[in-house]
C-alpha cells in the first residue's frame, strides 16, 4: 500500500516535473541570443511548459548557452548548486562539448566537467528546432526515470 | 431552503470560496499565457494537453513546485519564511467572506460588508512587505519599498472609487448595492469611479503598467524573490487571488452583481462580469511597457485622484438631485 | 458564522497541506550552499558598499493622512440618516481641501532634488 501511494506520487510529480520546465536567466556565450530566438514567435518554447525564470529559486532546468571559460565555469556551477532538487542540464552548442572553435584553449572547460549533463546539442550555433529537440529528449528522460 | 447544502456552505467552499479562489488561479494563469501568447503571435502551452489547449500547463506548474526541494534559507527566521507566504495567500482571499456571489450565497451577511471588504484588500500591503523583510534580501528589500509606494499610490484612489459608489447606493450591503443597480448600473451611474477603480485595481494587483515591485530586469522577483516551491505558489499566487478578490467586488459594486438573475443562475452571471475586470488585467501584460516609479506616483496623486474625486463629486450630485 | 468557520478552517488547512506534501515527498538534498542568501547567482561578500536612499516617502505621509479622513467619510456615509446635505457639503469640503493640499506640494513631491 505504502509503495503504491509512494508510486503514484512519483508518477504524478515526474508529470509535473515533465511538462514545466522553467531555465533561470544564465547566459554563459554567444548562444544566448539563441535562446531569445526560442522563446520567441516563431519556435515558441512555451508549447513544451518553458518559462524563462529570473530566479533559479523556482527554476530547474540549466541551458548552457556555449562556451563556459573557467571565470565562468564558477557560476555555472554555483547556480546549479543552488537550485532545488530535481534539476536539469542541457549543454548547447559546439564549445559547451568539446570547445568548438575554442578547442584546446587554456581557459575553456567542457561543460561535463562543471555539472552533469542530460542532454547535448550540437551545432555552432545549433537551430532552435535542435535545441526544442533537446527538451523533448530531456522531458522523455523525465518521465521514463525509475526513482 | 431543501437544497442538501445552504447558501452559505456553498459561498464558504465552491464560489466564491475555496474552490473558486483555486480554480481562478489555474484558469487566470492558463487564460494569461494563452492571450498574451496570441498576442505574440505564439501558441503558448499546448502540448501538455492538446485537446484542452494547454489546460492543465498550471497544474503541471503547481505539482512541479509542490514537489521540488523546499530550500529554507539559513540567514532567516525560517519559521517566518515559511508562513509569510501562507499567511498572505490567506488574507489576500479572507476579503471574499464578505461579498456576495448571488442572493444568499454569501458567508457573512452583513450591512457593512462591501465596506468591510474594500478595507480588508487595502489592509493586505502590510503582510507582502513583511514576508519581504523575514526574507532579508537586496532584491525583496527593494521590492518592498516599491510595494509600498504602489499602495500609497492606488489607495486613496480605490477608496475614494468606493465611497463614490456608497454615497451612490446609500449603503454598503451586498444586497442593497445590487438592488439599487436594479434599473441602471453603477458603471453607467458613475463612469468616473468605474475608470477609477479599474486603474486601481491594474495597480493593487501589480500588472503590467504598473509591475513595479517586482519588474524583473530590475528586482528579479521583487518581494518573492528567495521563494521556491510551494511557497512560491502562495507568494506569487497572492496578486491572483487579490485579482479575482477585486473582480469580485467590482462585479457587485459596478455592474449589478447577479442581476438580472438570482439562485444558481446568478452564480453565473457573476463569473462572466468578473470578466470583464480580469480581461483587460491579463491583455495589458502584452501590449503596455513599464512605468517607472515616480511616474506611477504622479499618476495615482495627479490624474487618478483627480479622476476618484470628481467621481465622488458626481455621486454627490446624483444623490442631491434624487 | 459556521460557514466562515469552514472556509477559514478548510482554506487554510489546504494551503497547509500543501506544504506538508512538499515537506514529506519532495527530493531534499541539503547543502550548505543552497541555503545560502540569493545574490543572482554569484557568492556574497564583503560588506555593503551603499545603503539605499528611502524615496518619495512624502506621499506616505500624505496617504495616511487623507486614508484617515476618507475613511471617516466612509463610515459617516454608511451609518448616517438618509438625504443629509450637511454630511455631503462636508465631504464635498473635504476632498477640496485634499486636491488643494496635493496641487499645492504636488511639484515638490514629484522632483526626488527636493527632497534632501
Amino acid at each position: 500500500m505504502k509503495t503504491l501511494v509512494s508510486q503514484a506520487v512519483a508518477r504524478l510529480a515526474r508529470w509535473g516535473t515533465k511538462w514545466s520546465l522553467w531555465p533561470p536567466h544564465l547566459v554563459t556565450a554567444c548562444c544566448g541570443v539563441e535562446i531569445g530566438h526560442i522563446f520567441g514567435s516563431v519556435y515558441d518554447a512555451e508549447r513544451f511548459g518553458m518559462l524563462p525564470m529570473g530566479s533559479l529559486r523556482q527554476s530547474n532546468i540549466i541551458i548552457i548557452e556555449g562556451t563556459i571559460t573557467l571565470k565562468m565555469a564558477k557560476f555555472v556551477k554555483y547556480v546549479y548548486e543552488q537550485m532545488p532538487e530535481p534539476k536539469y542540464v542541457i549543454a548547447m552548442g559546439a564549445c559547451a562539448i568539446k570547445g568548438g572553435v575554442f578547442y584546446g584553449s587554456y581557459h575553456m572547460v567542457p561543460a561535463s566537467k562543471v555539472v552533469p549533463v542530460h542532454a547535448y546539442v550540437s551545432g555552432c550555433p545549433p537551430t532552435p528546432e535542435a535545441v526544442l529537440k533537446a527538451v523533448s529528449k530531456v522531458q522523455e528522460q523525465i518521465g521514463h526515470a525509475e526513482n | 431552503m431543501d437544497l442538501p447544502f445552504s447558501g452559505d456552505l456553498i459561498a464558504a467552499l465552491v464560489f466564491p470560496g475555496v474552490l473558486g479562489i483555486f480554480g481562478f488561479l489555474v484558469v487566470a494563469i492558463w487564460l494569461e499565457r494563452k492571450l498574451v501568447a496570441r498576442v505574440q503571435w505564439r501558441y503558448g502551452p499546448l502540448y501538455v494537453s492538446k485537446p484542452l489547449g494547454g489546460l492543465l500547463q498550471p497544474v503541471a506548474d503547481l505539482l512541479k513546485l509542490v514537489f521540488s526541494e523546499l530550500v529554507l534559507p539559513r540567514h532567516t527566521n525560517r519559521l517566518f519564511f515559511a508562513a509569510a507566504p501562507i499567511l498572505l495567500f490567506f488574507a489576500e482571499g479572507l476579503p471574499v467572506v464578505f461579498i456576495a456571489a448571488a442572493p444568499g450565497v454569501v458567508m457573512a451577511p452583513h450591512p457593512y460588508g462591501l465596506a468591510i471588504a474594500v478595507v480588508l484588500v487595502l489592509l493586505v500591503a502590510v503582510l507582502v512587505v513583511a514576508m519581504a523583510w523575514t526574507e532579508a534580501d537586496k532584491f525583496t528589500y527593494v521590492g518592498a519599498v516599491r510595494e509600498i509606494l504602489l499602495t500609497a499610490a492606488y489607495e486613496v484612489p480605490l477608496l475614494l472609487a468606493a465611497l463614490a459608489m456608497f454615497i451612490l447606493y446609500g449603503t454598503a450591503d451586498p444586497y442593497g448595492v445590487v438592488e439599487a443597480q436594479s434599473n441602471l448600473w453603477g458603471a453607467v451611474l458613475n463612469p468616473l469611479a468605474f475608470v477609477a477603480y479599474l486603474v486601481a485595481l491594474l495597480m493593487a494587483t501589480t500588472r503590467f503598467p504598473f509591475e513595479i515591485p517586482e519588474a524583473e530586469p530590475e528586482v528579479v522577483l521583487g518581494p518573492y524573490t528567495e521563494y521556491g516551491s510551494t511557497l512560491f505558489i502562495y507568494a506569487f499566487g497572492a496578486n491572483y487571488v487579490k485579482l479575482y478578490v477585486l473582480a469580485l467586488l467590482g462585479s457587485v459594486l459596478f455592474l449589478g452583481g447577479w442581476l438580472p438573475a438570482g439562485g444558481l443562475a446568478g452564480v453565473f452571471i457573476t463569473l462572466v462580469k468578473m470578466l470583464v475586470f480580469v480581461l483587460p488585467a491579463m491583455l495589458v501584460r502584452a501590449i503596455y511597457p513599464r512605468y517607472r516609479i515616480d511616474q506611477a506616483l504622479r499618476i495615482g496623486w495627479g490624474k487618478l485622484l483627480a479622476l476618484s474625486v470628481a467621481a465622488v463629486a458626481l455621486s454627490l450630485v446624483w444623490r442631491l438631485l434624487r | 458564522m459556521v460557514a466562515i468557520l469552514i472556509f477559514v478552517v478548510v482554506f487554510l488547512g489546504a494551503l497547509v497541506a500543501l506544504v506538508v506534501v512538499t515537506f514529506l515527498f519532495a527530493p531534499r538534498r541539503p547543502s550548505e550552499i543552497k541555503e545560502r542568501r540569493f545574490e543572482s547567482g554569484g557568492p556574497p561578500y564583503g560588506p555593503v558598499q551603499r545603503r539605499l536612499l528611502m524615496q518619495y516617502f512624502g506621499y506616505i505621509y500624505l496617504v495616511t493622512v487623507v486614508e484617515a479622513a476618507v475613511g471617516l467619510a466612509l463610515v459617516a456615509v454608511l451609518t448616517a440618516q438618509p438625504s443629509a446635505p450637511m454630511l455631503y457639503l462636508a465631504i464635498a469640503l473635504l476632498l477640496a481641501a485634499v486636491l488643494i493640499v496635493v496641487l499645492r506640494y504636488f511639484k515638490v513631491l514629484n522632483d526626488i532634488r527636493r527632497w534632501s
